[in-house]
């Protein structure tokens, strides 16, 4: 990953991306099945008049066109209240600060993370030192940078971010064969990303040895055959190993993926406005804010104290950030997580359509929707739900299973 | 009493080759030139409503105008804009260096006055009469002004280079085809309109990024000879491309004796316009390692400016960008290709937030190789209330040259008017009182000129050479000269526009060190012939004419 990529704000958004969580486990369901603890009635249970991704926004505290300014004052709001009720939790110092450092306050930012380093202990912690750590970066202060990566290293050892901004703080200095024995050394790990090739074929045109860059970008070329790194990558490097018909093919290849950016690049910059970076900035606080409360609310205590009405702000918080970013996987995936985790199916199942509507070919959604409207009693929109999931993965194991839930439901 | 062991030890762990090697530092000071007559106090003709072509203004030139030995300043200036209203109307100013860093105001009686928008300039005698010339790049009609020897300009009327009401972006003089006239490379930013709003951001009005604005082709002259020109832009090549044009420059970028050129883009790809020698041009900045930084990314590219870093014999390019990008140092690598080198040689150090626009690569402590001169300022005028990270307002930067492509910020060792915040933008690196230091000045948008004077401790010595073509155009743009002092050799090329949007460096600066002597001066003239030069002394300023060996100097030596 580049640190110096127009937004930073993306890499911290980046950071709090959370797998999809596949709800229950459909080898679980069948064994349930099997095994008669559980049964399949008729349904008993209506579905509401409007999906929960429907709700007005006048009940989520906001006003359909909310200005800049009230989508900010009501995400500071939110934050202060986190902070007040969460007054020694790290999570909630780390929220301000990722939001401080989205509009560039950086001195609130680095103050927040300080903080929020303190009090963690574990990923609370990791999060404020990474979050300093870019700081350091951006001021220059590799040395400082280069440090924080370190204990980080210890802290965090299987964190994949690490190494690349250790590594960047690395080439930053100068110090590119210290940058590329930290990036072969994570290269070798289950934990590698792609970003990481990329950055060491970078490195290794930058230490002019353009063929040992031309071979790690063909192998990044295996992986995400559309890395721009990549097709700029070697188009330079052919280019300085005298190959000048390599270099104008990938030149090219580079040139049509730039193009397409350049494109979104301007439609981004038409609708580059105050409330499109509010709307942002605002949707990722109530996603982090909602989170927490989700946390304590699932049990994962932060505090000895209880808050009232977690569920509810966490819901409601990540309703507004979704319905500011309706299109953030990983947001409605959390979400999802909280509706059924609280026992609103339904909740769950307009969350998992939204999210079926959004990649229609992943296969975790069909199954969680099949199987929360089993658990319904809605038989035939679970096997509906389970028999797409079977369509676009026949072989996978859990479609198998499904195939006998199916068969359950059927003769029900 | 010496304990003998213990100086052998001493020598046995400090070689004694490096103990002969040490040199005492060098420094590099500046000061705030004061009751220097200059006056000039930048206008970009705004109103509040942030119409971009505002924010982007301007760049400015120093020339020797009177050819009386003194480099002179000329300051570009706006004027109204819509919503706007001056009781006076700014002008373009010129001011006359009268020597010991005194200057006239000469705008009127000189006729460069001029009262459009002003956004880049260069120089260059076009009629090779013997008198530089100055072509304008404004919003609104370009104009060319015609040197007429006798310390006056005329407007010289030509629908052809004045090229409608384009935004302006830097402009160069070169000999395209090398048939010894000077012909004249123009880029254009963007198509300007009122009625494209500015931006808004955390409630206060911005100015818009230019990628709102439709994008032009940058356009090329070719001079015919007889005082006229002809558009060629299309037929060049030049015009079939077309991007958000800012800074650019002419150099011979792969030694193949024609003039080339490159045009620093404004969020988007570079242009490196490869001359076939004949004026035909075609665009190569991908696949020469131009177009975009080390990763691919573009640029907000703003300035640029060529020189020999390395004292490798290759020139090396460094081009100034938008705020969250460091300027961007590219390392000529022989062979016609570049590398992305700065973050690994240290010279994008301190460039990561601010908005940098002029740039100047200058041998500034004389030590033998070109450190680099930075002018920052952000366009936004109200971003101090809603970001720490960076202000409208920032100081100026020098980047030191320490040898083998490592560079070192220090900024904050020069001397308190590299503390001084301004938005700075065209900036000029020029030795205003010929004294082998070289200078600054900076216009400052909406403020008053920075005119910073070189006070360094003078333990280098240095030489200038002006250059005069006969067979070559008269000003020698795009012509070589290599100096060789004990052993080193230091190589720059002759530039008509360059920095950001600007003009300056037609005499050329070599500092040479602890050499007393010039062994050696090669010049090879701009697609003519190569001219050996010999034992020159140093600290002089001298005037070299292709085809004669006499070497003047065109300056009495300042102490």
């Amino acid at each position: 990953m580049n640190l110096h990529a127009n937004s930073l704000y993306a890499v911290l958004a980046q950071r709090r991306n959370l797998p999809l969580l596949l709800l229950f486990s459909i080898i679980g369901l069948a064994i349930l099945w099997t095994s008669g603890a559980i049964s399949f009635g008729k349904p008993t249970i209506h579905r509401p008049s409007q999906t929960v991704l429907e709700t007005p926004w006048e009940q989520l505290g906001l006003g359909a066109q909310a200005s800049a300014a009230e989508l900010l004052e009501l995400a500071d709001k939110q934050l202060m209240q986190l902070l007040a009720d969460f007054p020694a939790s790290a999570e909630a110092y780390n929220a301000k600060a990722d939001r401080d450092f989205a509009i560039s306050n950086m001195s609130a930012a680095q103050e927040s993370w300080t903080t929020a380093a303190k009090l963690g202990t574990s990923e609370g912690k990791v999060e404020a030192i990474y979050g300093l750590a870019i700081i350091a970066f951006e001021n220059g202060q590799y040395d400082s940078a280069i440090g924080m990566c370190e204990e980080l290293q210890c802290l965090s050892p299987d964190n994949s971010r690490i190494p690349l901004l250790l590594a960047d703080s690395y080439i930053h200095q100068g110090k590119l064969q210290a940058a590329i024995l930290v990036l072969e050394q994570h290269l070798s790990q289950a934990t590698a990303s792609v970003q990481a090739l990329e950055m060491l074929g970078n490195a290794q045109l930058k230490s002019r040895h353009p063929q040992l860059a031309v071979n790690i970008f063909q192998q990044v070329l295996e992986f995400a055959p559309e890395s721009r790194d990549a097709h700029y990558g070697l188009a330079q490097a052919w280019a300085r190993l005298g190959d000048r018909e390599k270099a104008r093919v990938y030149s090219q290849s580079f040139d049509a993926l730039a193009k397409g950016r350049g494109s979104s690049n301007m439609e981004a910059a038409r609708s580059f406005e105050d409330r499109d970076f509010a709307a942002s900035v605002a949707a990722q606080v109530f996603f982090d804010v909602g989170t927490i409360y989700g946390s304590q609310s699932m049990g994962a205590a932060l505090e000895p104290m209880a808050v009232e009405g977690v569920e509810d702000l966490a819901i409601k918080n990540m309703l507004r950030a979704v319905r500011l970013n309706p299109s953030m996987i990983s947001w409605l995936g959390e979400l999802q997580h909280i509706y059924a985790v609280r026992g609103d199916r339904w909740g769950a199942i307009d969350v998992g359509e939204k999210l079926a509507e959004l990649e229609p070919a992943v296969v975790d959604h069909w199954l969680n929707i099949g199987q929360l409207y089993a658990e319904l009693e809605l038989s035939e929109l679970a096997i509906k739900a389970f028999q797409k999931a079977i369509e676009i993965s026949p072989s996978d194991s859990r479609c198998q299973q499904a195939k006998a839930v199916i068969e359950k439901l059927e003769t029900k | 009493m010496i304990d003998t062991r213990c100086f052998v030890c001493w020598l046995l762990l400090f070689p004694l080759s490096s103990v002969q090697r040490a040199e005492p530092p060098q420094r590099i000071e500046f000061e705030q030139l004061q009751s220097s007559g200059i006056d000039f106090e930048h206008r970009d003709g705004s109103s509040g409503r942030h119409y971009l072509v505002e924010a982007i203004a301007a760049g400015m030139a120093t020339f020797d105008y009177d050819l009386d030995g003194q480099v002179d300043i000329y300051f570009l200036n706006g004027s109204a804009l819509r919503d706007t209203q001056y009781a006076v109307p700014p002008v373009n100013e010129l001011y006359r260096n009268l020597g010991a860093s005194k200057f006239v105001i000469a705008s009127f009686e000189s006729g460069l006055a001029d009262l459009g928008f002003g956004l880049g300039v260069t120089v260059g005698d076009y009629d090779n009469d013997g008198f530089p010339d100055v072509y304008l790049s404004n919003f609104g009609p370009n104009v060319l002004y015609h040197n007429n020897g006798d310390g006056t300009f005329s407007a010289i009327p030509s629908s052809v280079l004045a090229r409608g009401h384009k935004v302006g972006g830097g402009c160069c003089m070169l000999d395209i085809d090398a048939d010894g006239d000077l012909d004249i490379f123009s880029a254009n930013y963007i198509d300007f309109s009122y009625s494209i709003p500015p931006t808004e951001f955390h409630g206060r009005t911005n100015y818009g990024g230019p990628l709102l604005y439709p994008k032009l082709p940058d356009n090329l002259f070719l001079n015919l000879g007889n005082g006229e020109f002809q558009d060629i832009s299309l037929d060049s090549g030049i015009g079939r491309l077309a991007e958000w044009g800012m800074g650019s420059i002419c150099f011979d970028y792969d030694d193949d004796g024609d003039t080339d050129i490159f045009v620093a883009n404004d969020s988007t790809r570079n242009h490196l316009w490869e001359n076939d020698g004949h004026g035909k041009f075609v665009e190569t900045a991908l696949i020469v390692g131009l177009a975009y930084d080390y990763r691919g990314d573009p640029q907000g590219s703003m300035g640029v400016d060529a020189a020999d870093l390395q004292n490798d014999g290759l020139i090396d390019l460094f081009q100034t960008a938008y705020t969250k990008q460091l300027a961007t140092l590219y390392e000529n690598l022989g062979v016609g290709l570049f590398s992305d080198s700065t973050v690994q040689s240290g010279a994008g150090a301190g460039t990561y937030y601010p908005v940098n626009w002029g740039i100047g690569l200058a041998d500034f402590d004389n030590d033998g190789d070109k450190d680099i001169f930075i002018a920052n300022g952000h366009i936004q005028d109200n971003l101090d209330d809603i970001d720490d990270t960076v202000s409208y307002r920032l100081p100026n930067q020098i980047i030191e040259n320490l040898g083998n492509l490592k560079f070192s910020d220090i900024t904050s060792k020069v001397g308190s008017c590299f503390q001084v915040k301004e938005s700075s933008r065209g900036a000029v690196v020029e030795d205003l009182d010929a004294d082998g230091a070289v200078d600054i000045v900076v216009l400052n948008s909406r403020r008053p000129a920075s005119v910073l004077r070189n006070t360094s401790p003078s333990v280098s010595n240095w030489v200038e050479l002006e250059l005069v073509g006969s067979e070559c155009n008269r000003s020698a743009v795009g012509s070589r000269v290599t100096v060789v002092s004990e052993g080193k050799r230091q190589t720059l090329e002759v530039h008509s526009g360059r920095g950001y949007q600007s003009h300056f460096g037609s005499r050329l600066h070599f500092g040479i060190g602890a050499a007393k002597n010039i062994d050696q001066i090669e010049v090879i003239w701009h697609g003519h012939e190569t001219q050996l030069f010999r034992d020159i002394p140093c600290n002089g300023i001298y005037l070299l004419r292709e085809g004669s060996d006499e070497v003047r100097l065109a300056l009495p030596i300042m102490h």
